[in-house]
C-alpha cells in the first residue's frame, strides 16, 4: 500500500519483475517474488497495458474511455478499484510526487 | 475491470538472474566429474541425451549414440566464480521434502539438493555436469528430478505435476499437488481397462499441438512398477484437469476454466518453477499460454474419497465424448 490515496495525477508504473500474457482477451499476471497469479479481464487488461511505460491514471482512464465507449466518471470509478487492488497486491508502483 | 488472484496452493517461483532457451539441435550433455563423452545415448520429450556413463533410469529410452551431432558446453566455473541465490528451501522430490537451493553463475546454475554433491546445468540448457561419483539411488533420483528437469525447461520442455491417461482423443491429464487424488484417478480409468500414461511427473513435448512424453520416470514408483515402455511415443494432449479438492460435503464436479484461468492452472502445477529465472518464467508462461490455448482445460472439484470415484471418471468420460452426460 502506497497510504497515499490515488487520484487522475497519481503517475504509476508496472514493476519490472511482473510478469504478463495475454489469452483471448483476458490476461495473466505472474509475481515471481510472491509466487502469486492473477487474473484481468478484458478492461483490466487494456489498463494494464496502457501502463506498460509510467504513465498517469488519467491517461489510463482516458485510454479506457476511448476503447470501451464508457463514461469517465464509470471509467475513472472502476479504475481506481482496479488500481488500488493491484497496488494493494504489489503489482503496481505509484510515483511519489 | 476486475483482478483476481487465482494462486492456489502450490504457487511457483522465486528466482532472479537470466536464462536462455538453448540450442534444441545439438544433444543435451551430461558430464561426470569434468568427463563429457556421447558412450551412451537416449531420447527424452525430442531431445536427445548423451552421457559418458549410463544412466539406468532412462535405459528404456536408449538410442543409437548421434556420433556427428556436435555437443559444446560452456567452459566449467572457475574456483572463485560467484553465483547469485534464485533459490533455496524445501521442494519435492520422490516422497521426500529436501532441501534445495539454486545459485546462478555466468554460464551455469548450480544445484545443491540435501547431502548430494552439486550438479551443475549449463544456463543455455546444453548440459550438466555432475561430479565424478556415479548417481544412484538418492542421488540418480535427484539428478532425474530437478537437474534433469531444469535442463529440459532450459531447451523449451516443460514438466507438470501430473497423471494421465490415454483416452480416444488423446491424453487427460490431472495435475495437481501431491495428494490432490490425481494418482488415484488415473488409477481408476486403468482399472477400466485405460492405459495409464504418468503417475507424478509428466514432461511436454511442444509443438503445435502439445504432448505428453510419459516416459520420463516417475521417482514416486519403484522401479519395478515403472509405467514406461521403450516402444510407447509422446501421446497429443487432448483435456487437462486441475484438481481440486471438494469442500467439505461437496460433491464432485467439472468446470471448464476461463483463458487467463486455465493458464494459471498449468503454470502452478509446473515442476521445479521455482528454480526459473526470469528469462525462463517468461518462456514458461508461453508455454502455458500454448497448453491452456489448444487444449481444453477444466477444473476437477473432487471429494477424494472412494465413493466418489465413479462419479469423477463419469464426469470426465462425459467430458471427452465417452459418454452422454447424465440427464438427471
Amino acid at each position: 500500500m502506497t497510504g497515499v490515496p490515488l487520484s487522475p495525477q497519481s503517475r504509476v508504473a508496472r514493476p519490472a519483475r511482473v510478469l504478463f500474457r495475454e489469452i483471448r482477451g483476458e490476461a495473466v499476471l505472474f509475481d515471481p517474488r510472491a509466487g502469486t497469479y492473477f487474473a484481468l479481464d478484458e478492461v483490466g487488461t487494456e489498463a494494464w497495458t496502457a501502463m506498460d511505460e509510467p504513465t498517469s491514471l488519467a491517461d489510463v482512464r482516458d485510454r479506457i474511455v476511448a476503447a470501451f465507449e464508457v463514461d469517465e466518471d464509470r471509467a475513472w470509478r472502476d479504475l481506481l478499484a482496479f488500481a488500488t487492488d493491484l497496488v494493494e497486491h504489489g503489482l503496481l508502483d505509484v510515483e511519489a510526487t | 475491470m476486475r483482478l483476481r488472484d487465482l494462486t492456489g496452493t502450490e504457487g511457483a517461483a522465486a528466482p532472479s538472474g537470466s536464462g536462455a532457451a538453448g540450442a534444441r539441435s545439438q544433444p543435451l550433455a551430461i558430464g561426470w566429474g569434468g568427463r563429457v563423452g556421447r558412450n551412451v545415448a537416449y531420447r527424452l520429450a525430442g531431445v536427445t541425451i548423451v552421457s559418458a556413463r549410463p544412466v539406468p533410469l532412462l535405459r528404456h529410452l536408449r538410442v543409437e549414440a548421434p556420433g556427428l551431432l556436435h555437443t559444446a558446453l560452456p567452459a566449467p566455473p572457475t574456483l572463485g566464480a560467484g553465483w547469485t541465490p534464485v533459490f533455496e528451501g524445501l521442494a519435492p522430490l520422490g516422497s521426500e521434502e529436501v532441501r534445495v537451493a539454486c545459485d546462478a553463475g555466468d554460464a551455469w546454475l548450480r544445484l545443491r539438493i540435501a547431502t548430494v554433491e552439486p550438479f551443475l546445468v549449463a544456463r543455455d540448457g546444453s548440459g550438466i555436469l555432475c561430479s565424478d561419483v556415479a548417481p544412484e539411488g538418492f542421488a540418480a533420483e535427484a539428478l532425474l528430478g530437478p537437474v534433469l528437469i531444469l535442463a529440459l525447461a532450459l531447451r523449451g520442455v516443460f514438466t507438470l505435476h501430473a497423471s494421465a491417461v490415454a483416452l480416444p482423443g488423446g491424453a487427460v491429464l490431472f495435475l495437481g499437488a501431491t495428494g490432490s487424488g490425481k494418482s488415484t484417478l488415473a488409477r481408476a480409468f486403468e482399472d477400466r481397462g485405460w492405459r495409464r500414461l504418468a503417475d507424478d511427473i509428466l514432461p511436454i513435448v511442444p509443438g503445435i499441438r502439445p504432448r505428453a512424453d510419459h516416459r520420463f520416470p516417475q521417482l514416486k514408483l519403484p522401479a519395478d512398477s515403472q509405467i514406461a515402455t521403450a516402444t510407447s511415443l509422446p501421446v497429443a494432449l487432448a483435456h487437462v484437469y486441475v484438481v481440486e479438492p471438494a469442500p467439505a460435503g461437496g460433491t464432485a464436479a467439472s468446470t471448464a476454466l476461463p483463458p487467463a484461468q486455465a493458464l494459471a492452472g498449468v503454470a502452478a502445477q509446473t515442476v521445479a518453477a521455482r528454480l526459473f529465472e526470469p528469462a525462463l518464467l517468461d518462456a514458461h508462461l508461453g508455454f502455458c499460454r500454448s497448453v491452456a490455448d489448444d487444449v481444453a482445460v477444466h477444473r476437477l472439484t473432487y471429494p477424494h474419497a472412494p465413493a466418489s470415484v465413479d462419479e469423477v471418471v463419469a464426469l470426465v468420460e462425459s467430458d471427452v465424448g465417452l459418454r452422454r452426460a447424465s440427464a438427471e
